[in-house]
Formats: C-alpha cells, sequence, structure tokens
C-alpha cells in the first residue's frame, strides 16, 4: 500500500483537498496502526508548534550585532522571539475577523473627567504578509547603482551609521557592514532586519525586502519595505516620504510600511506625527493609537496596525524583560525569567473571596498553562458559595544591566479574557512602586475595563481617583469584546512621574493621554510590580490569560 | 454548577494530573482541528470539563484516558457543530481513533528537548524550511517562493524534514527515557 506519510505530511501543512481528507479520515479509521502513525506525526507537529517561536528557532541568516547601544557599549539586539510569536497571534486572531468591513471614521473625541481625551477609531484589519523577498524586490527597484560612500570612521558627509544587522540578504552591488557610515544614496535589501541611526538623531530600524533612499540626516524615503522610527527629544522634524504620503514626525516612535501595490500602512505607536498625504487631501496629526492606510495615490483611511511592526519595534529597543506565561515550551521547561531577566521574584497568583475570607496564594512551583491551571486554584481557593471573588496575578520587576526603571519604559501585555461576560465585575491591570500598597494601598497607574454585558464588550478606561469605581455611563473608553485578544501597552515616564496607555484589538485602538503618577515619593530601588486582577461574581468561571508580557526602555 | 467543593488535596491531585496530560490534549486537539483558535477554545473547554467532573474520576485508573474522552467529546461536539463544509480540514469523524492512539503517544517534556537537539541534524535549508513553516506559519508554496524552488519541492522538503525529525526523537527516546 502506498505510504500515507505525504498525505499527513501535507495535511499539517493545511495543504489537503476536501476528497484528500476525506481519504485520511477513512485511512484513520482503518486501524488503531494507522491512527498510531498518524498521532505520532501530529506529536511532532504539536512540538514543532510550541517550540519555533523560541529564539533559537528563529529562521533568519547571521546574528544582529550593533554598535552604539547604551553608553556605546556593544550590544546583541534582541531576538525577536517575543516579535514573532505575537505577531502570530495577531495574526490568527485578525483571519477570525478578516471579512469584516472597514470603516474609515473617526468615531470620537470624548472628554473624561474634563481632562483625559481617548480618541477611537474604528481601525482596519492588516494584511500581515510582507511582499515576497524573491524576484519581487529586485525587480521593482529602480536601476540606479548603489552609491554610498564610505568615509572612515569619519561621520562627515554622512547620512545615516548602520548600527544592526541581523540576518541581512543584500541585494548585489548593495552589501553594508556593521559600522558603515552612509552618504544619501539607496539602501536595498531582500531580507533580514537593519537598523540605522540617522544623524539628526532618530534611530530607526528597516525590515526588509526593503529599498529606502537615504536623502538627509533628518530625511528619506521609504520605496518598500517596514520602517520604524523613533525620535528621541532634539530630534524632531524627521520626514519620511512614502509613494503617498509626508509623514513628519513631531517626537515620537512610528511605524510605516509600503507594500508592493505602493499603499502606506503607518501606525504611531507614541507621541505624534503629522501626516500630509501625496494629493494634499489630508493634512492631519496622528497621535499615539491612531494610524493609516494611504494609497500610492495618497488616498488616506484610518487604520492601526501593530503586526507588522513587531519585529522593527524590538530591533530599535535595548534589553527588555520578556515572559510569555503560555508561550511555547514555557508549560513545558523551566519557568523563565525568575532570574537574570529583570524580574525580581516569581508570579503569585492570588484567589480570594471578595470581601473577607482567606486568600489563596500560589507561586511557580508549577509551570501554567494556559488558563486551566489559575482556574484550577482559583476554584480551590474560593467556596462556591461566595457572592464575589477576585483572581489576581502579580508580579515585580526592577532595574538590571541596560534596563532601568529610573528611564522612561513601556509594558506591553497580550491578554486574553476567558470567562463568560456574565460573570466578570471588572478587570484590571496596574502597576505599584515600592511600598506604595502598604502606604496608601493605591496603585501608581491603573486601567480598568467593566463589562457592557448586553454588547459582548469591555469598556476600558482609567479610574480617577483609583479609588473610585468608574462609571461607565456617559463615558466614551475604548471597546474590546469578549474573547479577542488585546494588547496593552503602558508607557511610564518616571522622570516626569507620568503615565500613559495605549489598548489595541484587531478592530480597534485608542489611547489616553499623559497622566500623572500616582506616587508619593519614589526612590531609585525601588521595586515596580505589575498586577492584573479579575473580579468576578462566581469563582467557577473567572480565568483569563497573559500571553506575553513586554517591559523594556524606549530606545 | 452544584457540584461538591474540592477539597484541597483533590485540587493538588487535580492540578498534578492536568499539567500532565495537558500537552498530550492539546496535541491531539491540535492534530484534529487546525484552526488554531477553535483549538484553543476545546483545550479550554475541555479544562473547564474537567474541573466539573474531576469528583467523578476514578484516582485509581489513569488519568489521560480520561481527560482524552472528555477532548474527544469537545472535539466531536464541536465538529458537528461545525459540519464538514465549514471546517473541511477537521477530521472529527477520526476523533474517536485518533484519541486511543494518543494516550499511547505522550507529550512530555523530554520530548521538546530532544527536539531542539533534532532541529540541529537538519540540513540548513530544511531546518530553515521548517523554520517558515511554524515560525512563520507559512503554506509550502510561499516557502517555495521564498526558497526559489516549486511547490511540491517545497512540500517534499517539509516532509523529508519532518521523517527525520520523527526518526531522530524517536532514536533518541529509545536511547533515553521512555515516553511515558
Amino acid at each position: 500500500m502506498m505510504s500515507m506519510g505525504p498525505l499527513i505530511s501535507r495535511y499539517f501543512d493545511d495543504d489537503l483537498s476536501a476528497a484528500e481528507v476525506e481519504e485520511l479520515t477513512a485511512w484513520l479509521q482503518q486501524s488503531p496502526e494507522n491512527a498510531a502513525e498518524f498521532a505520532r506525526q501530529a506529536r511532532l507537529d504539536y512540538l514543532l508548534t510550541r517550540s519555533l517561536a523560541a529564539p533559537q528557532a528563529v529562521a533568519v541568516e547571521g546574528t544582529i550585532v550593533s554598535l552604539g547601544g547604551p553608553a556605546g557599549a556593544e550590544e546583541v539586539i534582541d531576538e525577536p522571539r517575543s516579535a514573532v510569536r505575537s505577531s502570530a497571534l495577531w495574526e490568527r486572531s485578525e483571519s477570525r475577523v478578516t471579512g469584516l468591513v472597514v470603516l474609515a471614521t473617526l468615531l470620537l473625541v470624548a472628554t473624561l473627567g474634563g481632562l483625559r481625551v481617548w480618541s477611537v477609531r474604528t481601525a482596519g484589519l492588516a494584511s500581515d504578509s510582507l511582499p515576497e523577498p524573491s524576484g519581487g524586490v529586485a525587480s521593482r527597484f529602480e536601476s540606479t547603482g548603489p552609491s554610498f560612500e564610505r568615509d572612515g570612521n569619519s561621520l562627515a558627509g554622512a547620512v545615516v551609521e548602520i548600527t544592526g544587522l541581523k540576518g541581512v540578504r543584500w541585494l548585489p552591488g548593495y552589501e553594508r557592514r556593521l559600522g558603515d557610515r552612509l552618504a544619501e544614496g539607496v539602501l536595498r535589501f531582500q531580507q533580514g532586519t537593519v537598523r540605522v541611526r540617522f544623524v539628526g538623531g532618530v534611530v530607526a530600524s528597516i525590515v526588509g525586502p526593503a529599498e529606502v533612499q537615504l536623502i538627509s540626516g533628518d530625511q528619506a524615503r521609504l520605496i518598500a519595505g517596514t520602517f520604524v522610527a523613533y525620535a528621541p527629544e532634539g530630534a524632531e522634524g524627521f520626514r519620511l516620504d512614502t509613494p503617498g504620503a509626508e509623514i513628519t514626525d513631531l517626537g515620537t516612535e512610528f511605524g510605516a510600511r509600503v507594500d508592493d501595490a505602493g499603499e502606506t500602512t503607518l501606525s504611531v505607536f507614541d507621541g505624534e506625527v503629522q501626516l500630509v498625504s501625496r494629493d494634499g487631501g489630508v493634512r492631519e496629526t496622528l497621535t499615539q493609537g491612531q494610524g493609516a492606510t494611504i494609497s500610492a495615490a495618497g488616498v488616506a483611511r484610518p487604520q492601526f496596525s501593530l503586526t507588522p511592526f513587531e519585529e522593527p519595534r524590538d530591533a530599535i529597543r535595548g534589553y527588555r524583560i520578556v515572559w510569555e506565561p503560555f508561550g511555547p515550551g514555557s508549560a513545558t521547561g523551566p519557568f523563565p525569567g525568575s532570574a537574570g531577566a529583570g524580574w525580581l521574584g516569581a508570579w503569585q497568583v492570588v484567589a480570594d473571596p471578595a470581601g473577607g475570607g482567606e486568600a489563596a496564594s500560589i507561586t511557580n512551583k508549577q509551570p501554567l498553562h494556559p488558563g486551566a491551571e489559575w482556574y484550577l486554584e482559583f476554584l480551590g481557593a474560593i467556596p462556591p458559595s461566595a457572592a464575589e471573588a477576585r483572581l489576581q496575578v502579580r508580579r515585580s520587576y526592577g532595574s538590571l544591566d541596560a534596563f532601568s526603571v529610573e528611564r522612561p519604559y513601556t509594558i506591553e501585555c497580550l491578554v486574553r479574557i476567558q470567562s463568560n461576560p456574565s460573570f466578570v465585575n471588572c478587570f484590571e491591570v496596574a502597576g505599584f512602586v515600592g511600598e506604595q500598597e502598604e502606604v496608601t494601598g493605591q496603585p501608581a497607574w491603573a486601567v480598568r475595563a467593566l463589562p457592557e454585558r448586553e454588547a459582548a464588550r469591555l469598556r476600558w478606561q482609567v479610574a480617577q481617583p483609583m479609588t473610585e469605581t468608574p462609571d461607565i455611563a456617559g463615558n466614551d473608553g475604548p471597546l474590546v469584546g469578549w474573547w479577542e485578544p488585546f494588547r496593552l501597552a503602558v508607557t511610564i515616564d518616571p522622570a516626569k512621574k507620568r503615565w500613559r496607555f495605549m489598548i489595541a484589538s484587531p478592530q480597534q485602538s485608542a489611547a489616553s493621554e499623559w497622566r500623572e503618577l500616582a506616587l508619593s515619593a519614589f526612590s531609585d530601588g525601588d521595586p515596580h510590580e505589575i498586577v492584573v486582577t479579575a473580579h468576578g461574581d462566581t469563582p467557577y468561571r473567572l480565568s483569563f490569560a497573559i500571553d506575553e508580557v513586554k517591559i523594556r526602555n524606549l530606545p | 454548577m452544584g457540584e461538591r467543593p474540592f477539597d484541597s488535596e483533590a485540587v493538588k491531585s487535580m492540578t498534578a494530573h492536568w499539567t500532565r496530560a495537558q500537552p498530550t490534549v492539546a496535541a491531539f486537539i491540535q492534530s484534529l482541528v487546525r484552526n488554531s483558535h477553535d483549538a484553543d477554545e476545546l483545550l479550554q473547554q475541555t479544562a473547564e470539563r474537567v474541573v466539573e467532573r474531576y469528583h467523578q474520576f476514578d484516582t485509581s485508573r489513569p488519568f489521560l484516558p480520561w481527560a482524552m474522552t472528555i477532548a474527544k467529546h469537545c472535539v466531536i461536539d464541536h465538529a458537528r457543530r461545525q459540519g464538514r463544509a465549514a471546517a473541511p480540514l477537521m477530521l472529527g469523524e477520526a476523533a474517536e481513533s485518533v484519541a486511543e492512539a494518543f494516550v499511547q503517544e505522550e507529550v512530555d517534556a523530554a520530548l521538546m528537548q530532544r527536539l531542539e537537539r533534532c532541529l540541529k541534524e537538519l540540513a540548513p535549508r530544511a531546518r530553515e524550511a521548517i523554520g517558515l513553516r511554524y515560525t512563520n506559519d507559512w503554506k509550502p508554496k510561499k516557502i517555495a517562493e521564498h526558497l526559489g524552488m516549486t511547490a511540491n519541492a517545497a512540500t517534499v522538503m517539509l516532509h523529508r524534514a519532518r521523517a527525520l525529525l520523527r526518526a531522530c526523537l524517536e532514536t533518541t527516546g529509545e536511547s533515553g527515557e521512555a515516553s511515558r
């Protein structure tokens, strides 16, 4: 009999026709041996799925080494392990709703408490596949030859310096090296990630296949590829032109991507950019959590995308704390991040009846599995008769090596709330500093979501003051549907004692304005803590998952 | 609702059982339900049913077959709801036989470590193809375009790479600890 191996292999490539699936189904039912053969192959497929987002499995050539990291030290740019995984997660999530019609509508700008401004857009679903590297890049590139002028170690005449390379496959004739100072000209490569520092101060990361024309120390033209720029204070004014738009950085972090059709996808992760469409029809300032797609002809519509920019965003940043509680391998390997990665201790999972009763607390003695273990522990801790209950996970972190809680940093969490909407009263992500909780009982910052059960949505908002239960009536915080994974990004600026947050789901994004950190005092050595809490009516169905946590300084 | 509350020993026992069984249950579900979101939902649903019914479990018997039975019913229910037309890449009808096979093919932590070693033994190009398939979630056609080969060649390369990985896993497994 013909081997079914190739057919099974193609099944795990999701590459079978309906008739072939039927054939495979019938074969599986023929004998236990057939089923066992399938199970062995399936086990391998599962293991590969679980393991290949790990750092060693990122399928790129070479290594990325950069100069010009903090204090000029040589550093290795982090492998984008989380970027790969989270991108995949977003893609899966987005694929479920790909058919949604994009509503190009600026929904609202509403005040909260007279001070806070929400800006919410419906966001279209980005196509996340990059242009194919083979052939297409070369054929689309203009025929001008490379025009870089190497200038030794001098910056005279240079526009940018290459500060990082990862898995880069240069197009013939355009090969560059780490540390090269480049004058005006064209940067072209087929795949990989290139990090550069413009003379004007902007740090950028470019993912290939890409073609970027370097115009000056504060201007470039993106012809193809994905480009993320971070402009620190003093480097505002950087301009990136694309086929359909002129994007001017007003002190921010933004990403732009130009696809095969010349369409630009623009997303603002922090601060502001000014967008002017090529035809002049759009002249708009976009802020954190906003974005747009702009056709080659200059027609713009609102859209915010995270996925295409995950990898370059990781590449322009330095050291970060990354924990993927349910990431590949974490269910079977040692609990990650407990030492040497910025975490000051293990995660604590606490379950208790609201308003009294004995709390149950566990640590990381067992690996956590998606939802289940928290759920189990929770169930064991709370009597079924409890009218209200709380499930909380918390972990402390602090400065380590090149990461510092004294410099501005962001916390990004990818979260799923798995409970039935009718059982959750409130979901909260908050941060504490030092002994603050013991002293004041209040977090330094907190974002809360309250359910709108009939609509199966969560409405996010900042509670102010923290002790008050937010009243959702009349407020217009961003909405996220139940079961949708969402990314919550909190930016903390300790020096200015302020913070803000952005929330993005596959369908919506929104950002808050800067708010004051509720800190009475802050000393350098204070530990910081992130706390995620779900409040519910019943202990039975309260569960959520944090797929990823990234804590990292701004570039 | 209405089940008797668990005592702490039962919770510990349930946690230990589920911790060990979960990767195998997840692999089983993933093998039959290729939509990852649906697979995640079914795993969660299985976990919840395990909790709800754990007091019915006879602790003198193996846990994995019991949990797999629950998972199997979750998959079958899901398949009925979806219908074949809605989920062509799902082998719901084969759930019965595949579930039994998985009880004999338990997934444990040692396998993951072995896999890491085995991946290093692949030829660079095959390793790249596997990486593109699983890290980037690319289909053979796209992998072929990326690697400059035909789609058929990419399919064959993936098949051979899997065969080598399986052989490596089973060889190192035989020389090391048993997989269950």
